[in-house]
């Protein structure tokens, strides 16, 4: 069965989000071998992906709670009613 | 008792906290407006902090709390300026459904696409021009890290419905990047 590049493209995407099924993997790989294009496009998300997922833990590694907010934040919570002095 | 206290709170589990907000929100004010939120209602339910977890594993809990309200409000606020959907037959042609033009190849590896920050603008600046919601839940996806059973949560959509806004955004942002950074380098 042929199918589009259209659909081909959605269950790239979709590869990122959920199990494909045996059949989706299927068609997809199928239709790698004759269409670069999807090929390209299905490397390229992975990248982009992978990218962001990279940046998300990396950028965040080492940030700290900067002074000046931990001060705000203290002086919210001593307006707690119960809070012991 | 000593445990429950806000202030040993903060001075204890504020950095670790802040990390948690700042990985989502990828915003040093309101990550750290979400922690002070989150210690302050940890205060007033602490009551309901039931011991069988670690204080830490408590506070995160709560904060992940205070980071799905505070996407809910943005989701509402933003309601009404939605957009149409992108129409994803743009990119196919209508006889053969082949592309109409063609992904062109990405040679930067994911590690030093990441670490390039003139990347990472034109991403950003590539995702301003996807409609309202394909760009929410795309930053929500891969920006923020949430998983797809958290985001149609978040914004009540089915998964169907929300792989298809993330695949739409993903072809408008392939179109963007390859005419605004991949097709100008390397080649």
């Amino acid at each position: 069965m042929k199918h589009s590049c259209e659909r081909i493209s959605q269950l790239a995407s979709d590869e990122l989000e959920r199990k494909l099924s045996l059949t989706e993997r299927f068609s997809m790989g199928f239709h790698f071998l004759m269409c670069g294009a999807c090929k390209q496009y299905h490397q390229n998300l992975h990248k982009l992906h992978q990218a962001l997922m990279l940046k998300r833990t990396q950028s965040n590694e080492k940030a700290m709670l900067p002074s000046d907010k931990r001060v705000l934040i203290e002086q919210a919570l001593q307006t707690l009613p119960t809070t012991k002095k | 008792m000593s445990e429950m206290n806000p202030e040993q709170w903060l001075s204890e589990h504020g950095d670790v906290l802040y990390r948690f907000a700042m990985q989502r929100t990828q915003d040093s004010e309101l990550a750290a407006d979400l922690v002070q939120d989150t210690l302050l209602s940890a205060w007033k339910s602490k009551d309901s902090f039931a011991g069988n977890s670690s204080v830490r594993t408590w506070l995160i809990g709560i904060l992940k709390h205070k980071w799905i309200d505070y996407l809910r409000k943005e989701i509402r606020q933003r309601q009404h300026a939605e957009l149409a959907d992108g129409d994803p037959t743009a990119w196919f042609d209508v006889d053969n459904g082949k592309w109409k033009d063609k992904p062109l190849q990405w040679h930067d590896d994911p590690a030093a696409l990441c670490q390039n920050e003139q990347f990472m603008v034109i991403l950003k600046t590539c995702t301003e021009h996807l409609s309202e919601k394909q760009r929410l839940v795309f930053e929500m996806r891969e920006f923020q890290g949430l998983d797809s059973d958290e985001i149609c949560k978040v914004c009540e959509v089915t998964p169907t419905n929300l792989h298809v806004l993330l695949h739409r955004a993903r072809l408008g942002l392939r179109h963007c990047l390859d005419k605004n950074w991949f097709g100008g380098q390397g080649s």
